[in-house]
């Protein structure tokens, strides 16, 4: 009997329907009760964390490739983007297809490390990557403006509508995460999914299956790396200045933490845990100069309790919960 | 003749030195473990910091290098046994983000004792260069040169020659042999993590007078010990020592020849190169540990 | 050895080396289709290290592995798993958290009928084949003698047999034509190493080939229609179960010279030590 009714909450809880419905509830929630331009900013952020988190949940969570070069590709994605619309005035549409492919060829890049070697050397090869291309961020001047970087990005207009006020922008924030979070729940209920999540768990147990593991690393680099594009796209619109500050390896590290607090795999959990942390390092830490070294050892405290992060603690919860159900019932 | 050239790959193989100190200690830590100690460079930043803290509480140099040394290699034990040890289980990934914890943790403890402005340490032996056969050479370097060749021979004899050595040779390859052989990882493991914190502290004192001490030190110093140990084949510690050598050579070759502004770079273009066309490493055995998918 | 041209699996003269040492030495051996064979050995003599050369889990320094007719050496593990090879593993993996269906998925790989596009573009057809895959899983965990409320279960809170045999249901369900167990009964109580009995002859009726690693003598006699015994790397005799195991160098190999003379005197049959 619970069986079954948690068969039947789990197809009303499955895609599409509960992707519209919390697309449909955040966006009323925001345009009701958030109205100051520093709190949409913030829900502007909070959506485009969460979903270069995602594309790290790919890489991370699901591959098990440890990469900490993702704000070094939503870099790639914020500067051409940004670049092509003052420099070439392309529109916003044309310099988000160009900035998610510069993302996808910089990933398949790093992915052909997957390609070669032992996972545990991967994270090696996207600290150096990432370290390069702020490198060049800051040498580069002539074209990136070196540290000041680049300002006056045109507003946000798509096919002639301006959507450039703070709640517009959230709102477009909001709608380009659920598709994707979409898109990333779909992809792990696929075939490929879980051909993914095995090569990321155990690799022979994967290869014993017939998962052609190397080519779904690759194509796990090249997703994850599109998430982090198209983020960055977005998040020069957003804020209309970049600077190489804004994708430092503390934003890498945000994002690492972001996976890892919402439970690695977890695509729900990994969503939650970047509205926690934005709010938490936009709002918190950086009022304090104790900010990061919270930040440091509570990526390992909270590794060593939880391990498995939201997700984990959430999965412990509907165990306990079932568990009192069934005593119910059979009562 | 144009002596330039040469003179570069002199102060190479001195500067190199380091930076195989450096990476001796990472590759030991990582082949009896697996972890990829992402803090490794600022185990390098703490070793110096703590050595201006043995000066600034009126200890001799020498005594201060020893006494930090000692404090990191402690400390980053204890870490292992604390914050790495109770996550091998769910796979090394787990460990290594929590180095990459550490690394961020010790850089902000950095920055909040000492404040963001480059402090300097004196050098154990005079730092002038004399010239010598056209070449211009410092006492310190040829020190540098002999302390690390020293430090990573004892390693060599420590690895080779003692039980403890060959049971992390045992531990790395195959952890139920090593069971089996009534070797007790947890005591290799912590140690392995404290001397790789003893190695990257000297590493740190040694490097601190020519370079000034800034919180932000470690981490282009913890990726030149992670190219010089992925260039040695990441097993042997003379293979990290001349890895850190054709590093340093390489750097002061594109300075003199190329542009400055991408010093830093060449490490991160060698490591991702070494990594993709010769994961075995320059000097590696072929399928030592670098093994396809 | 008569070559047999219906061989599943064809070993030739396999030679395997770690660091020089031979772990395999000039095997050869023929799988012939639908037969149950058995690989026996002590401890450390290639068991594992043959069906890691035939799944492509281990370099070939010498010779090569054919599976019905067609020459893989060259082949990489997955590739020969699309052949039809399936494998399970010595000692169960440790995937903590991740859940019983998970590890079902990683053996439909094959046959899965979820793409990803399909799960984007057609979420109402997903839904339907949802209830495919997870009445398919019910069925397999059903064969295996496992209840269907483990599927939502983590593998960490299985127990070494449940784990054991879960792996197997994830080889099943590749529908490998040649299926390799490693030591598949150790660690089973005798409920689950009657099931697997079970298993193994529904696998030949099936029209896959069981090739299995043992340690179980007793569970191995009925069982195997035919039995080679590995010692030090190199095949010491093959052929009909009991004959082979009560031969004397097979009996030498198991218990040394002395243990040869307890037989002859006692007259017991060879029993492994683990
Ligand atoms: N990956 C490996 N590296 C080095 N030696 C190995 C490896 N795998 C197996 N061996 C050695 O090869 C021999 C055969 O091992 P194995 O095939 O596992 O034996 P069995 O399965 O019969 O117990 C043993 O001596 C073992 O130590
Ligand atoms: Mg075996």
């Amino acid at each position: 009997m619970v069986a079954t009714a948690m068969q039947s909450v789990r197809t009303v809880l499955r895609r599409p329907y509960a992707h519209l419905a919390g697309l449909a509830i955040t966006v009323l929630v925001v345009q009701q009760f958030v109205e100051s331009s520093s709190s949409l900013f913030l829900v502007q952020l909070m959506a485009l964390y969460a979903l270069a988190a995602l594309g790290l949940n790919i890489i991370l969570g699901m591959a098990g490739l440890l990469s900490v070069a993702q704000a070094a590709v939503m870099a790639l994605g914020g500067y051409t983007a940004g670049l092509l619309m003052i420099k070439a005035q392309l529109p916003f549409v044309v310099a988000l297809l160009v900035a998610g492919a510069a993302s996808a060829v910089l990933s398949a890049f790093v992915g052909l490390a997957a390609l070669r070697i032992s996972s545990h050397y991967f994270i090696l090869v996207t600290l150096a990557v990432a370290e390069a291309l702020s490198l060049l961020l800051i040498n580069e001047e002539d074209l990136t403006g070196g540290y000041n970087g680049i300002g006056g990005i045109p507003p946000l207009v798509i096919g002639g509508l301006d959507l450039s006020s703070p709640l517009a922008l959230a709102v477009v924030a909001i709608v380009t995460l659920f598709i994707g979070w979409y898109v990333a729940d779909a992809l792990a209920a696929s075939r490929s999914g879980h051909g993914i999540h095995a090569g990321g768990a155990d690799p022979q147990l994967a290869m014993a299956s017939g998962i052609n593991v190397a080519r779904l690393r690759f194509g796990a680099s090249v997703t994850g790396g599109v998430y982090a594009g198209v983020a960055g796209a977005l998040y020069a619109e957003t804020l209309l200045y970049l600077g190489p500050g804004d994708f430092s390896l503390g934003k890498a590290l945000l994002i690492l933490l972001i996976v890892v607090i919402g439970g690695m795999g977890s695509n729900a959990g990994t969503v939650a845990a970047a509205v926690i942390l934005v709010y938490l390092s936009e709002g918190l830490l950086r009022l304090t100069t104790v900010g990061p070294l919270v930040y440091g050892l509570g990526i390992m405290v909270i590794l060593v309790i939880a391990p498995n992060g939201l997700d984990g603690v959430a999965r412990r919860l509907r165990r306990a919960f079932g568990r009192i159900l069934e005593r119910r019932v059979a009562r | 003749m144009d002596l330039l050239a040469p003179q570069a790959v002199l102060s190479g193989i001195a500067a190199g030195s380091v930076y195989g100190l450096v990476g001796v200690g990472f590759s030991v830590s990582f082949r009896t473990t697996g972890v990829i100690n992402i803090a490794t460079g600022d185990l390098v930043a703490m070793g110096a910091y703590l050595t201006f803290w043995g000066l600034s509480v009126g200890l001799p140099l020498p005594v201060a290098i020893v006494v930090a040394a000692l404090i990191v290699g402690l400390g980053m034990g204890i870490v292992e046994r604390l914050a790495l040890r109770p996550l091998y289980r769910f796979g090394t990934v787990y460990a290594i983000m929590s180095t990459i914890g550490l690394s961020v943790a010790l850089q902000s403890l950095i920055q909040l004792v000492w404040g963001p402005v480059a402090l300097v340490i004196p050098r154990l032996v005079p730092g002038e260069a004399f010239t010598i056969l056209g070449f211009r050479l410092s006492l310190a370097q040829i020190f540098n040169l002999v302390l690390a060749l020293v430090l990573i021979l004892g390693m060599v004899l420590l690895l080779e020659r003692t039980k403890i050595g060959r049971g992390m040779q045992t531990v790395a390859r195959d952890r139920e042999l090593a069971s089996l052989l009534g070797i007790r990882p947890s005591q290799l493991f912590f140690l392995a993590f404290a001397l790789a914190g003893v190695l990257a502290a000297v590493a740190g004192a040694l490097i601190g007078p020519d370079q000034g001490l800034t919180p932000t030190m470690g981490l282009p110093l913890g990726i030149a010990g992670f190219t010089a140990a992925v260039i040695g084949g990441l097993g042997s510690p003379l293979g990290a020592l001349a890895g850190g050598m054709v590093l340093a050579v390489a750097q002061n070759l594109a300075v003199l020849y190329l542009t400055p502004d991408y010093k830093a770079a060449l490490a991160y273009g060698l490591l991702v190169l070494v990594l993709l066309v010769r994961p075995q490493g320059l000097f590696g055995e072929a399928g030592a540990l670098a093994r396809r998918v | 050895m008569s070559p047999d041209p219906d061989a599943a699996v064809r070993v030739r003269g396999v030679r395997v080396l770690f660091g020089g040492v031979a772990a395999l030495d000039r095997i050869d051996l023929d799988v012939v289709e639908g037969e149950v064979f058995v690989l026996v050995g002590p401890n450390g003599s290639g068991k594992t290290t043959l069906l890691n050369a035939v799944s492509g889990f281990v370099p070939l320094a010498e010779g090569s592995v054919e599976l019905f007719g067609e020459d893989v050496t060259r082949r990489r593990a997955h590739q020969r798993a699309d052949r039809g090879i399936g494998r399970t593993f010595q000692s169960p993996r440790a995937l903590q958290s991740a859940r019983v269906t998970d590890l079902l998925s990683f053996g439909l790989y094959r046959h899965d009928p979820r793409s990803w596009a399909g799960e984007v573009f057609r979420p109402l057809r997903a839904l339907r084949l949802d209830r495919q895959v997870d009445e398919r899983f019910r069925t397999v965990l059903d064969t295996v003698g496992l209840p269907d409320e483990l599927l939502h279960e983590e593998l960490g809170s299985l127990s070494h047999g449940q784990m054991k045999m879960v792996d197997i249901a994830r080889a099943l369900l590749g529908e490998p034509r040649v299926l390799l167990l490693d030591e598949p009964t150790s660690g089973l109580n005798q409920g689950e190493i009657d099931k697997l009995h079970e298993i193994v002859q529904g696998l030949r009726t099936g029209g896959c080939t069981p090739v299995l690693v043992e340690h179980n003598v007793q569970f191995v006699v009925d069982l195997a229609d035919r039995i080679a015994v590995l010692h030090q790397g190199e095949l010491l005799a093959l052929g009909e179960p009991r004959a082979t195991l009560s031969r004397d160098e097979v009996v030498e190999a198991y218990l040394g010279p002395k243990g040869r003379l307890a037989h002859r005197d006692g007259g017991h049959q060879a029993e492994t030590r683990n």
